[in-house]
């Protein structure tokens, strides 16, 4: 007989208050050579691990091409990763079945970068929001209604009537970012992923955008994983800050541990290079490491900040790559100049 | 010591015409720039303030309906010389711009090396001599030398941008333009770019416009803050003044709404959109007055006038002196 091999499911079992938890995350992306060859592997993603907890908001913040968007990707589940495991609800999101996963995809709302980008010219805010809805099996008319205005509320797009036979051109900029992320969270998610969702806003907007986010994740009880290159943004938002270099977290703590007891060389010229509004900056150069992040295809031996690095130390840093030392309780610093404070 | 004027742009006009109506991207705009001196002209998207840097530039689209006003370098009129003289004598010689998009605005086919020394030999400078220089100036800015037989493609974000800065140094002008310049860079990036053309200030005696909505990294460069809103300027002061405490209650708001590293500050932000630049002169009163929080009754009557405090100056009633009686 045919019968399929059902395949077992493997239970992780993640402490209550963990949502979802990412553990050794590798994800590799592979070069062809012409034809059959391969040349090796973009390796986007490198041996990540970091838990999201219940109401906790987490912001990822690195240069651009330093993975963050590949890790992102990967925990909606539209990349799979090489190694490692994404779990949530205590099972390893790549190993669902198909039916799972659909399920899985309207648990996660996904909030864009690029608000003109990620709706749809055509349509009115009502089908924009109403599509969601009809993809998992809503199908009363009324209910859509109710649930489009009662999500559109909570954004603040009042009143309703308004905006809601509106085409998103007829919309600014914080109005048509508001949609996006109504319809992320139309569906009752209680994860968001917001990818640099305040970055193409002009500034008088991007606040109000941020309070918005602030305000639902309050509400709501929202988990929410925020990832930005914009240092000064994530004080108003998140509890943790991740620091994201060349595919690996160098640095994981609290905001107020990042911002005023940072410990890695990588932050520590991150938060340099973060201007801040001061007429003294004219008058001043700052001390920024030269270079560029490092090939993610050829990545440097070692440490990956190495070759940036003013604090190198010759035969460790260029030789092997550092663990996660705990210097701190719930901070972790991927950098060899710590290695005599690890508390472990 | 007084300062020398080295370019004054007095009542400039740049209308577009599209099927709505006249766009006035430019609205009577005035302001000086000093030898030596960094100024940021700061606004939100749609503001102008791009369209500015093509008015002094004369970098005109063809659907322009009114160009008009007065451009003076040191003390020539540029305005009423012709497209031809301009272009061989003004444009690059002596006002130059890095564009907004470094990245996608080098010539992919041509080596940087030579699109850098294009400016010269297009003049008739011998291309070895032209050479010399571009690979003098790469050395200044922070290229390596080997890049100058490279292609676009083969360089990163920076260094592209360091190409751009360089193309806009070589012929020695007197003002450089910088639209957006770091805006699509990375912080480190960014920072160094910001250290480089600190640098470059003050070695080589040029003066910047600086067009940007970024306000934290404006505050690198910054002598002067002129702050545009819906085609005019509304107010142009001292870095020093803007940055602790702004003159105009749109810069205020501005300035409040700045996401900064540490203290705990709430942030602010501004409600409603700025208007639409099509028809605006028929609306009355000041542009700002529907989003004000300081608005008077005669705000949406009439338009405010610029006053001078100091050396500086805000066109908003709220610095009239008789404001009691409005």
């Amino acid at each position: 007989m045919f019968k399929k091999n059902k395949k077992e499911k493997i239970i992780y079992n993640l402490p209550e208050d963990v949502v979802l938890s990412v553990q050794d995350l590798r994800i590799w992306f592979e070069l062809k050579k012409f034809g059959f060859g391969r040349l090796g592997y973009v390796k986007a993603v490198d041996g990540v691990n970091f838990d999201l907890h219940k109401k906790e908001a987490i912001a990822i913040v690195g240069e651009s091409g330093c993975g963050k968007t590949s890790l992102m990707k990967s925990i909606l589940g539209l990349y799979i990763p090489i190694e490692g495991k994404i779990i949530y609800r205590n099972e390893d999101i790549n190993k669902y079945d198909k039916s799972t996963k659909r399920w899985f995809h309207s648990q996660i709302g996904y909030v864009q970068q690029d608000p003109f980008g990620a709706i749809a010219p055509f349509m009115t805010v009502r089908k924009i929001l109403s599509e969601p809805l009809i993809c998992n099996g809503i199908k009363n008319t009324d209910e859509h209604d109710k649930r489009i205005r009662k999500v559109m509320e909570e954004v603040s797009l009042t009143p309703v009537d308004d905006f809601i036979e509106k085409y998103p051109h007829m919309l600014s900029g914080g109005q048509q970012q508001r949609i996006v992320i109504a319809r992320a969270m139309i569906l009752q998610q209680k994860v968001l992923v917001a990818d640099e969702p305040v970055s193409m806003l002009d500034a008088s907007v991007r606040v109000e955008v941020l309070k918005l986010l602030e305000g639902l994740k309050e509400s709501h009880g929202l988990s929410v994983i925020y990832i930005t290159h914009d240092l000064s943004t994530v004080r108003y938002f998140s509890e943790k800050i991740f620091v994201m270099y060349a595919g690996r977290l160098v640095e994981k703590a609290n905001v107020n541990d990042i911002i005023y007891n940072h410990k890695h060389p990588y932050t520590d010229a991150l938060l340099l290079a973060t201007s801040e509004p001061d007429a003294k900056n004219a008058k001043i150069y700052k001390e920024i490491p030269d270079g560029e992040p490092p090939s993610l295809a050829h990545p440097p031996k070692g440490c990956r900040y190495h070759e940036r690095c003013p604090k190198m130390i010759d035969g460790l840093c260029n030789i092997e790559n550092p663990p996660e030392f705990e210097v701190e309780p719930e901070h972790f610093v991927a950098c060899w100049l710590y290695k005599d404070d690890n508390k472990n | 010591m007084t300062k020398k004027v080295l370019l004054n742009v007095e009542s400039l006009n740049l209308h577009f015409k599209v099927r709505a109506g006249d766009v006035r991207a430019v609205d009577n705009v005035t302001f000086q720039l000093y030898e030596n001196e960094a100024i940021v002209i700061l606004g939100e998207s749609g503001c102008g303030k791009s369209s500015l840097t093509k008015a002094i530039l004369r970098l005109l689209p063809n659907n322009v309906q009114t160009y008009s006003g007065k451009v003076f370098l040191k003390d020539l009129e540029t305005m009423s010389i012709s497209d031809e003289t301009y272009r061989k004598e003004i444009r690059w010689n002596r006002m130059s711009l890095v564009p907004q998009a470094a990245m996608t605005s080098l010539n992919p086919v041509l080596k940087v090396g030579e699109q850098v020394a294009e400016p010269l030999t297009i003049r008739g400078m011998e291309k070895d001599k032209a050479m010399k220089k571009v690979s003098e100036l790469f050395k200044h800015v922070g290229v390596p030398i080997d890049f100058i037989s490279r292609y676009a493609f083969e360089l990163s974000g920076g260094m592209r941008q360091r190409v751009a800065i360089a193309m806009a140094l070589i012929t020695v002008p007197d003002v450089v333009i910088l639209d957006e310049p770091t805006s699509a860079l990375d912080v480190l990036t960014q920072a160094n770019i910001m250290n480089l053309l600190k640098r470059i200030k003050y070695e080589e005696n040029v003066s910047y416009i600086l067009v940007t909505h970024d306000i934290a990294t404006s505050s690198e460069l910054a002598d002067r803050v002129v702050v545009m809103y819906a085609g005019q300027i509304i107010e142009a002061t001292k870095a020093e003044i803007f940055f602790e405490n702004p003159f105009h209650p749109y810069s205020k708001k501005l300035m409040a709404s700045v996401p900064k590293l540490r203290g705990d500050e709430k942030l602010e932000f501004i409600v409603g959109k700025p208007p639409s630049l099509i028809g605006i002169d028929k609306v009355p009163g000041c542009r700002f007055a529907p989003r004000c929080p300081n608005k008077k009754p005669i705000c949406e009557k009439q338009e405010p006038p610029v006053y001078k405090i100091d050396n500086d100056q805000v066109k908003c009633w709220l610095y009239d002196n008789n404001m009691e009686d409005k």
